[in-house]
């Protein structure tokens, strides 16, 4: 590569412009692009604190021409890079074993660090376990379809896990049949897909915070009713026929292949199922028809971005986001910022560039590292030969964190844990590490700092040891490899003086204990951002914020805000209100610590704050909000409108606003093939069966005395909806032969939905269904008379057969 | 800060009799006089006693477990199992409870009937979380139950805590806030870091059977090298630079030298003739009975530990799955309850199993789904033979489902349970009440089933 071929540049051209032959450039020449380019990104140089920090969340472990990359392009331009770089393999025919294998090589060793640490997160949120599924096409189609998916949309990646025959298998989706006098539908998968993967069992504010209802307990996102409907629109599935086998209810395992429906259609429960958010499906679906509709409720419920968001941040960032950290990205996931939800690559972004991973301010930012993260961190570093793990693996298992061998579906560790000592906090890696583990875990870095496993991990202390006879030069080196030279004074001076202590004759132990008292520090094992704590944790306290005001009903208003994130924990909160900005009229202790409080107040328009309480001591005020009690003011416009066609019913949602004026009404302003403004009850939701064909455009105004707010933003949706309809039926279907070889082709239907692949049906001589993506297909048949058809098959499910072609072979 | 450390166990304690007095909400947290006059309350022993639980993850199908053999009963579970039916050859001979009511066991459960036989194994019959007792139309009118029921992570939380409040520990960690003198063996899971052992005194051990517990890289020459090292280690411990995280991951690193050093100066215990099964459940119960006899030497004390075994979550091939399941647990508990006696323990000693919920007693085709209320098994020499509790009615739709596909209601509470234990373990009424917080709600909080 000659440096001509080194962009000019780097720019934020789109993803689709990116020319990824320059993509290798920049692991290779990192030293160079420093030198040989200007760009935005590197006039704005990142120190190399913040470049080390940034990597230890975006990739596993920052190695010195990585940190270089990034000082030299900065962190977004890194990201954007990375969104491209090709995917680490899986290769073909891998036992399952070696699949683990490799998945932990990709981890250590490939370049694309980020999909990579993105694959981590993924896989401990929406899991399998090698306990279950450990077989090689097994594992290996997991594996594909998480790195497949890791930068593309939320919803394809739900689509592709509920069609996996890998999850299928896990959490026995495959064969889950409709109700039959002595069975109900297998309600494992249905459950999991919303407790774990998408929704979880609390609803959630956009800032991750529970939502909380009139009496201030947290409301649950579904109840068992809701599993059972899920369950019953999940009915009716099988592994794809093998290639060549008949086609069946209950077809052998097969993992080269998404799921398809049984053969029988009836193993579906076609009944109306009740979802989520009040959706109703039409009876009569399809097994794929209902996958549809179950993907889209889910995908839609409020609670994905919050839900998915948190867990993504505390797998890669801090244990201890805040709420505002999370509302920044669960906004990156409701709209990529071309309209678009559910961007994973988007979501990825808006985690590791926000403030607060890249500069974090906060006392208690940053993770324990898992044990995988701890060790091949650490061999990356420190420019480790990193190979087949063969049997180390077993120490994995016993720290708790063997890839893709989760003891159950919750994964390595429950994402909500806190810590045990300090449960104030998160810290849900801290379930790896109980006394016992902590110190297994030095004990598996002092295997490989003495090179006990051979080519597995092979490390060369020779740079550390060349330098030993010097202890300060020593521990420069050291802090230079693991730490970036960003080694504390006081460890430094602790690995020095124990350093001192081994005779200058025995550099290998001098250098060996300098590096193995480093990797198994606090300091090394936590990562903090670089943030000094010292002095900046406030032992006063702090106030509340994004103080709103949630409800209002008559005289009675519900008010809401955060807690403040660090310092004391407040006894309880206080109300202060006036008739003027800053005025305090009334202060009324709340009593709890509760971050809602619901007041009765005189009629009249006031502005309010809160302070959070203490023993006698106060915090500084909350932001200040306005309330308007029964006042002669017009509300403010309702918000958020969103709106979606399912089949033929449409569905609107929004949220009211309390910023004016108590709405006594909402007003409805249809616009589209008709002009109508339809008068709504105080909700913030609205559905209608049968939404007449065309595109349709809704506002709303709240409405009360003192008369209508302006518009809301407004919503256009189609019925009926385009999103999910049947391929059409192929094209030009022929059937030849030539002796007793049987040759079949066929176009693409002309038009409509694209199909993703084609059902083969046969009868006759032979009897039988298979899945074909090619579109054509020749071989030979034994003596007979066969009957062919073809279907065209999109996600939405199997569209219409074409006619039969009859052939003889005599 | 080292586990079970006394001042944090009962400064949790304080707490939580101050919460449910609801006063915390209020500012007025435990004034210091309160404090030392607490932690100088709690009980002292005289004898030694261990509580060992065996955690079955993944809801154990506890239909298949007991089975009521009278023509009556028999035929309603026959017709409702369906193709689970435990028939006549995949159920032992006859056991009895005391109204002479007929039952049987799963064919596996070979050792356990044999105990059950010599008076020292009981059966409590659908137990499980409940926030109040609780009745089918109470239930579905919204009274009361415990939150997120059937989700595996919400009751396996709620089974080892015995509460829906997460902050106070588990209650096996809470029980042991009831003595004084606990130290680092108080608490230790050889399984995965257990919520069951939590307290406020910190995270409980994790010793992985048969692990090295002392640190490598600490025996180099000359001695005052190895020396500076430990104290490097040591004075590494100290550094947090403020950060909560830190202090945590130090934390448990210093507590897990202090175990290595405790056990190297407990000395060794010779070998048993028990042999006891090479299963993941009998290598954990191998060890624990290792860490008793190491412990129970130094004299009077309490211990409790938390073992397990997966893959009870049978959605799919329940039979075949569920044999091997049950054979690994009775072999591991029989062998467990032999080595007790071997070592003249077994009145001491207490093992009982906990799921966090029981199965549909109507499959859902090979398999079954999650369900609520449990039958659960203990052993030990201190325990009184038996059955105790009431069969739920095999009726779909029935006073005891709490919807229509046999999910039983409990009618003894985790707590109820707990807190029958917790008494033979020498926890007073009191402290009884503080380690299960609901208890009060109950009828009794003796079920029976220890002498």
């Amino acid at each position: 590569m000659n440096a001509p071929e080194i962009p000019p540049c780097f720019d934020a051209r789109p993803l689709g412009r990116r020319r990824t032959r320059h993509r290798w450039t920049l692991a290779v020449l990192a030293a160079a692009v420093q030198f040989s380019y200007v760009s935005p990104a590197a006039a704005q140089a990142t120190d190399a604190t913040t470049a080390v920090h940034f990597l230890e969340q975006a990739s596993f472990g920052p190695t010195a021409l990585e940190v270089a990359t990034v000082q030299a392009i900065g962190p977004p331009a890194w990201v954007q890079d990375q969104l491209t770089v090709p995917e680490s393999p899986i290769p073909d025919g891998l036992d399952g074993t070696a699949v683990r294998a490799q998945v932990y090589l990709n981890m250590a060793n490939g370049p694309d660090q980020l999909r990579q640490r993105a694959i981590f997160a993924l896989s401990q949120t929406i899991v399998i376990s090698a306990n279950k599924v450990g077989g090689g096409p097994e594992l290996t189609h997991w594996m594909r379809l998480l790195s497949r998916n890791a930068f593309g949309n939320f919803r394809t990646l739900l689509q592709d896990v509920s069609l996996s025959p890998t999850m299928g298998k896990y959490l026995d989706n495959v064969f889950n049949r409709r109700a039959t006098s002595t069975t109900s539908p297998n309600e494992n998968y249905a459950r999991e897909l919303l407790q774990l993967f998408s929704i979880g069992t609390w609803q959630l504010n956009n800032d991750g915070t529970q939502k909380v209802d009139g009496v201030g307990n947290p409301i649950p996102s579904y109840s068992q009713t809701t599993i059972a409907h899920f369950a019953r629109a999940l009915t009716g599935w099988t592994y794809a026929p093998l290639p060549g086998a008949s086609h069946g209810n209950s077809n052998p395992e097969n993992f080269l292949a998404n799921l398809v429906p049984t053969s029988s259609a009836s193993r579906h429960d076609t009944t109306a199922k009740t979802l989520l958010s009040g959706v109703i499906t039409p009876a009569g679906l399809t097994a794929a028809g209902d996958l549809q509709w179950v993907l889209d409720n889910i995908f839609n419920h409020p609670n994905v971005p919050p839900f998915i968001a948190t867990r993504l941040i505390r797998s890669l960032v801090t244990s201890n986001p805040s709420p505002e950290y999370v509302a920044r990205v669960s906004a990156a996931f409701i709209n990529n910022g071309a309209g678009v939800r559910g961007d994973l690559s988007a979501v990825f972004s808006a985690i590791l560039l926000d403030p607060e991973a890249l500069s974090p301010t906060a006392a208690l930012h940053g993770r324990l590292k898992d044990p995988v993260l701890h060790v091949i961190g650490l061999g990356r570093a420190l420019n480790a030969q990193i190979g087949d793990p063969g049997s180390f693996q077993n120490v994995f298992t016993n720290l708790s964190q063997r890839v893709l061998t989760p003891a159950t579906v919750f994964s390595f560790y429950q994402p909500t844990a806190k810590i045990a000592s300090n449960p104030s906090l998160f810290g849900p890696e801290f379930q790896l590490y109980p006394p016992a583990l902590a110190v297994q875990r030095a004990n598996f870095i002092y295997g490989i700092l003495t090179n006990q496993y051979g080519s597995a991990f092979s490390v060369d202390m020779t740079p550390f040891r060349v330098v030993a006879g010097n202890p300060t030069a020593l521990v420069d080196k050291v802090s230079a490899t693991l730490m970036m030279g960003r080694m504390s004074p006081q460890l430094r001076q602790v690995i020095l003086d124990a350093t001192n202590a081994v005779p200058a004759s025995d550099p290998n132990q001098r250098a060996l204990g300098a590096v193995y008292l480093a990797a198994i520090s606090s300091e090394y094992s936590v990562y903090t951002g670089g943030f000094t704590a010292g002095g900046v944790i406030p032992t006063d306290l702090q106030g509340p914020t994004g103080l709103y005001v949630a409800q209002v009903v008559g005289n009675i208003a519900m008010l809401r805000w955060n807690p403040p994130l660090l310092g004391p924990r407040p006894d309880g909160y206080i109300l202060e209100g006036g008739l003027s900005a800053g005025q305090t009229m009334v202060a009324v202790p709340t009593g709890n610590q509760a971050p809602f409080f619901t007041v009765a107040a005189p009629n009249g328009s006031f502005y309010v704050r809160m302070r959070a309480y203490r023993g006698g001591a106060q915090s500084l005020p909350s932001n200040e909000v306005r309330l308007h009690i029964n006042a002669a003011l017009r509300p403010g416009a309702p918000t958020n409108v969103q709106g979606a066609i399912k089949g033929s019913a449409l569905f609107l949602a929004w949220r009211n606003s309390y910023t004016g004026g108590t709405p006594d009404y909402l007003m409805l302003d249809v616009t589209g093939p008709a002009t109508v403004s339809v008068p709504l009850p105080l909700s913030e939701s609205w559905s209608l069966p049968g939404a007449p064909d065309g595109t349709w455009t809704f506002r709303l105004r709240a409405v009360n005395a003192a008369g209508a707010s302006s518009q809301s933003g407004s919503v256009s949706v189609t019925a009926p909806s385009t999103t999910c309809a049947l391929p059409r039926v192929p094209m030009n279907f022929t059937v030849n032969t030539g002796g007793n070889v049987v040759s079949l082709s066929w176009d693409t239907p002309s038009g409509g939905t694209p199909a993703a692949y084609y059902m083969l049906n046969v009868s006759g001589a032979f009897n039988g269904a298979f899945p074909i993506t090619a579109r054509n297909f020749a071989s030979p048949a034994p003596p007979g008379t066969y009957n062919f058809s073809i279907r065209a098959v999109n996600a939405c499910g199997v569209g219409p057969v074409t006619a039969y072609q009859t052939v003889t072979i005599p | 800060m080292h586990t079970h450390k006394p001042a944090r166990r009962h400064f949790l304690k304080l707490s939580t009799r101050l919460a449910t007095l609801g006063l915390t909400g209020l500012g007025l947290g435990p004034g210091r006089s309160w404090f030392v006059a607490d932690a100088e309350a709690a009980t002292v022993v005289s004898d030694y006693k261990a509580l060992v639980a065996v955690y079955l993850f993944g809801g154990n199908d506890c239909n298949n477990v007991i089975v009521p053999v009278d023509t009556a009963r028999y035929t309603k579970y026959q017709q409702i199992r369906a193709g689970l039916t435990l028939q006549a050859g995949n159920l032992l001979p006859q056991i009895g409870d005391a109204a002479g009511n007929p039952y049987a066991l799963h064919s596996s459960l070979v050792e356990v009937n044999a105990l059950y036989g010599i008076g020292k194994a009981a059966f409590v019959l659908n137990t499980g979380q409940l926030e109040q007792p609780l009745t089918r139309t109470q239930y579905q009118s919204g009274v009361l139950a415990p939150s997120n029921l059937f989700s595996h992570s919400d009751q396996t939380l709620q089974a080892q805590t015995a509460t829906s409040n997460q902050t106070i520990g588990g209650w096996g960690g809470r029980l042991l806030d009831a003595f004084s003198g606990n130290d680092t063996l108080a608490a230790v899971s050889v399984s995965s870091p257990a919520p069951f052992l939590q307290s406020g005194g910190g995270a409980p051990n994790v010793i992985p059977p048969g692990a090295s517990l002392n640190l490598s890289g600490m025996n180099i020459s000359p001695s005052s090298a190895a020396a500076a090292r430990r104290a490097a280690v040591n004075a590494m411990l100290a550094l947090d630079n403020g950060h909560p995280l830190r202090t945590a991951a130090n934390d448990a690193f210093a507590d897990g030298l202090q175990l290595a050093d405790t056990l190297n100066n407990v000395g060794t215990v010779s070998n048993l003739a028990t042999v006891f099964p090479g299963s993941g459940l009998g290598t954990q119960l191998r060890e624990v009975m290792k860490l008793i006899r190491l412990r129970s030497q130094l004299g009077p004390g309490r211990q409790v530990f938390f073992c397990s075994m997966g893959g009870f979550d049978t959605h799919t091939n329940q039979v075949g799955n569920h044999n091997a399941l049950l054979t690994e647990l009775s072999q591991a508990m029989g062998a467990f309850y032999l080595a007790s006696v071997e070592t003249g323990l077994s009145n001491q000693v207490t093992t009982f199993t906990q799921s966090e919920f029981g199965r549909t007693l109507q499959p859902n085709g090979t398999g079954t789904d999650h369900a609520w209320g449990s039958h659960q098994i203990v052993v030990g020499g201190a325990v009184r033979g038996g059955i105790y509790g009431q069969m739920p009615d095999f009726t779909l739709g029935g006073l005891d489902d709490a919807n229509d596909r046999g999910v039983w209601i409990p009618k003894i509470s985790t707590s109820q349970f707990g807190a029958t234990l917790g008494k033979w373990f020498g926890a007073s009424p009191g402290e009884l009440a503080v380690a299960f917080p609901n208890l009060g709600l109950f009828t009794t909080s003796d079920v029976g089933f220890m002498l």
